[in-house]
């Protein structure tokens, strides 16, 4: 086995062979950072993450399946590309670039195709529902709110097998994985109460996020005297502020993804193995995850709607930051 | 020797209070007025210089470019930085309609909000109390969506209140009265009767400080004529702050005002992220405005004796950091910045008042123009602007 990275040897890393490891990840990391603060280079990012949950993915089949004990698995590189991602000199040398954009545009067609019919309902609600509201339309009253309630009923199932099938569509390495229903279904079954875990993980992460989206708006609460600051000053704050919410979205993301794919190698070993949950007790176990599952998920959706009342950009509707695009939409003052 | 609550004692003393202005009031009949009409425009819900009144900017052109050189442009008005004042709607009214900052009590429980009573006399409650004018010629025009602005119509200042108060027009009253109406003459099938009654039970528990059961005659007459013309399904007539102009409209043929307030409202929808909805509804505003003038023109009774006074309940924010800025709960320097225009006889034509006045100036200067002082004012009347 060989990438490019010493930490993923067949044997233990030397002392300084483990910090320049640490490092060259911590590097890989901030890279992504910078790139996830345009639309283009979380494009980029989405795909160095799919590569990321690859690379989990392998090295927790490897843990589990061997019994060997655990190792750290490194971030993808940004240029060179590991042995078993490319073949020849040059596709090691800067194959990197190309994967991340071919798994990125990738999951990101994937990704539009399972979030956009229910932000797109969002998006229209709102704005339907608030241009009717100013122009009294009472006669179409009920169109803004009942649209809006479909988009989360038909969220809910969808953002529940998001993390799973985006997993699966990493190891696969095929987009048309995201999209197998029963067998992402049959994975979220086997995984079991760790991707309940996961969910309540993803919807506790998204707090901060949407509280960075809401935070703006009291900067005079905060910082009275804000708005006479000079413009130099406040394309600084603004410059800061988004490399903050960006960092902790990636770094949450990050993490999130990781335990996706983790999760997916258990999942796939259990139904490997013939794991049924046929039994009456663990179809209730069953519904009873799925409720949980989909009521963390409404909780995300609460906070989209909370987050988007106190500031809006319409761009989040149909950019929520983890279900979609790696990219924290940017504070834009208006002319 | 009986012991008596204190609460108790403290209410009768009110009403003792009360009783004895009413009955000086009643001894002495107050004096017929012959002062201007006066008609107060609310730019509201909240607007900014920078929409209205700065020229290359601006979404209220009639404004603007032909009323405001017909007087008095003050474009430095704005609302103190004091602790306590918020920067919001029936705060701002109630600074414009008593010249006092705070002059309000929420009474407001639970989840409600925004339920300010006045505690200080209104504009309404000193010129009924110092003329002769019947509650139907000091009116409120009010929105149908903010019930809250009934509170608006008089405070509970032992000297002033109730008996003083202003008559509300709003779409609100009228469907109340239309119902009462309907369920009076008892007309319709016993199916529509059961309609009508619960539609009226929920009418009027909405109603935040109790509905009086009738509004006075006149008006009465008005929401009848009102209904054969428009119908009473309330999707024939104007809606939004259009419907404002056309009750205010109304009223001007109708009940001849000698004081009235519109309350405009509709820039406010721009809170939930569509900036169009807030200059949409500044040129709707304008539109309005213009079509005041225009009737007060072309009516012998307004005509050459109406004093208009145009002015924002609040301004709105500027944050650096929002694609839609334009909010008012936050204090921001832009929030407090607003503007006033006065049109009419006794005001200086074509003059910029160019240095700061505050907001709680209105109402003296208000006063003034029509005849009395507003003696609970925070601030003097604007003597420069009188001819």
């Amino acid at each position: 086995m060989s990438t490019t990275d010493g930490a993923v040897l067949g044997v233990a890393p030397s002392r300084g062979l483990a910090l320049g490891a640490r490092l060259s990840s911590l590097m890989r990391q901030a890279i992504a950072i910078l790139l996830a603060l345009h639309p283009l280079g979380a494009v980029l990012v989405l795909g160095w993450m799919m590569r990321l949950m690859r690379a989990e993915a392998r090295e927790a089949r490897r843990r589990l399946t061997r019994g060997e004990r655990p190792r750290r698995v490194p971030v993808p590189g940004w240029l060179s590309a590991a042995d078993d991602e490319v073949s020849g000199r040059i596709g090691r040398l800067v194959g990197a670039v190309w994967l991340n954009l071919r798994d990125g545009v990738s999951a990101l067609v994937t990704l539009a195709a399972g979030t956009l019919p229910f932000t797109l309902l969002w998006m229209l609600s709102w704005w339907g529902g608030w241009e009717n509201s100013f122009n009294k339309g009472y006669e179409q009253s009920w169109v803004g709110p009942v649209v809006g309630l479909v988009g989360v009923a038909l969220a809910l199932p969808l953002l529940a097998r998001l993390p799973m099938a985006l997993a699966y569509q990493a190891v696969e390495g095929r987009m048309s994985a995201f999209f197998a229903r029963r067998h992402v279904a049959s994975l979220i079954e086997a995984a079991g109460w760790r991707y309940v875990g996961l969910t309540l993980l993803s919807a506790i992460a998204a707090l901060p996020l949407f509280a960075m989206q809401a935070l703006p708006t009291f900067v005079e609460g905060w910082s009275p005297g804000f708005a006479e600051r000079s413009a130099e000053e406040i394309e600084t704050f603004i410059t800061r502020y988004r490399l903050l919410a960006t960092a902790y979205l990636i770094l949450a993301l990050v993490a999130l993804r990781r335990m996706a794919a983790r999760l997916h190698v258990r999942a796939s070993l259990a139904l490997e193995a013939n794991w049924s949950s046929r039994s009456m007790s663990s179809r209730l176990g069953a519904w009873m995850r799925q409720i949980l599952i989909w009521a963390c998920w409404f909780t995300v959706v609460a906070q989209v709607f909370v987050a988007q009342f106190v500031n809006h950009q319409w761009v989040v509707w149909l950019l929520p930051p983890f279900s979609m695009l790696p990219w924290f939409a940017p504070l834009t003052p208006a002319p | 020797m009986s012991w008596i609550h204190r609460r108790r004692f403290a209410t009768g003393a009110l009403v003792a209070g009360g009783l004895a202005a009413l009955s000086v009031s009643a001894a002495r009949p107050a004096p017929t007025y012959n002062g201007p009409n006066v008609i107060i425009v609310r730019f509201g819900g909240g607007v900014r210089r920078r929409e209205t009144i700065e020229p290359d900017t601006s979404w209220a052109p009639y404004f603007l470019n032909r009323l405001a050189p017909q007087g008095v442009l003050i474009p430095r008005l704005s609302i103190a930085q004091l602790d306590g004042v918020d920067t919001s709607h029936a705060e701002g009214t109630l600074n414009l309609l008593t010249g006092r900052y705070r002059a309000y009590r929420n009474r407001a429980e639970g989840p409600e909000f925004d339920r300010l009573e006045p505690t200080e006399p209104t504009l309404f409650e000193y010129l009924r109390r110092a003329f002769d004018i019947p509650a139907h010629q000091a009116l409120l025009i009010n929105g149908e969506d903010r019930l809250q602005e009934e509170f608006l119509a008089y405070g509970i200042h032992p000297s002033h209140g109730v008996a003083f108060r202003s008559e509300v027009l709003s779409l609100y009253r009228f469907k109340l009265w239309s119902l009462r109406e309907r369920l009076a003459r008892g007309s319709g099938t016993d199916a529509q009767i059961v309609a009508d009654t619960k539609a009226l039970a929920e009418l009027e528990a909405k109603g935040m400080r109790g509905v009086p059961p009738r509004q006075p005659v006149e008006i009465e007459a008005m929401w009848a004529d009102w209904r054969a013309h428009w119908g009473d399904s309330g999707l024939k007539n104007p809606r939004g702050d259009a419907a404002l102009t056309e009750l205010a409209l109304w009223a001007m043929r109708g009940l001849r005002p000698r004081l009235m307030m519109i309350n405009y409202q509709d820039p406010d929808y721009v809170h939930w992220g569509n900036v169009t909805h807030y200059t949409r509804a500044i040129a709707e505003i304008d539109r309005g405005i213009q079509r005041l003038v225009e009737a007060a023109a072309a009516d012998e009774a307004y005509a050459g004796n109406t004093l208009f006074c145009i002015v924002p309940d609040c301004g709105r924010d500027t944050n650096p950091l929002m694609s839609v800025p334009f909010q008012h709960h936050f204090n921001s320097r832009s929030a407090h910045e607003i503007f006033a225009l006065f049109v009419g006889p006794g005001i200086v034509r074509g003059q910029v008042l160019d240095k700061p006045v505050d907001q709680a100036a209105i109402a003296p200067t208000l006063a003034a123009a029509i005849g009395f002082r507003a003696t609970r004012s925070e601030a003097d009347a604007l003597s420069e602007i009188f001819v």
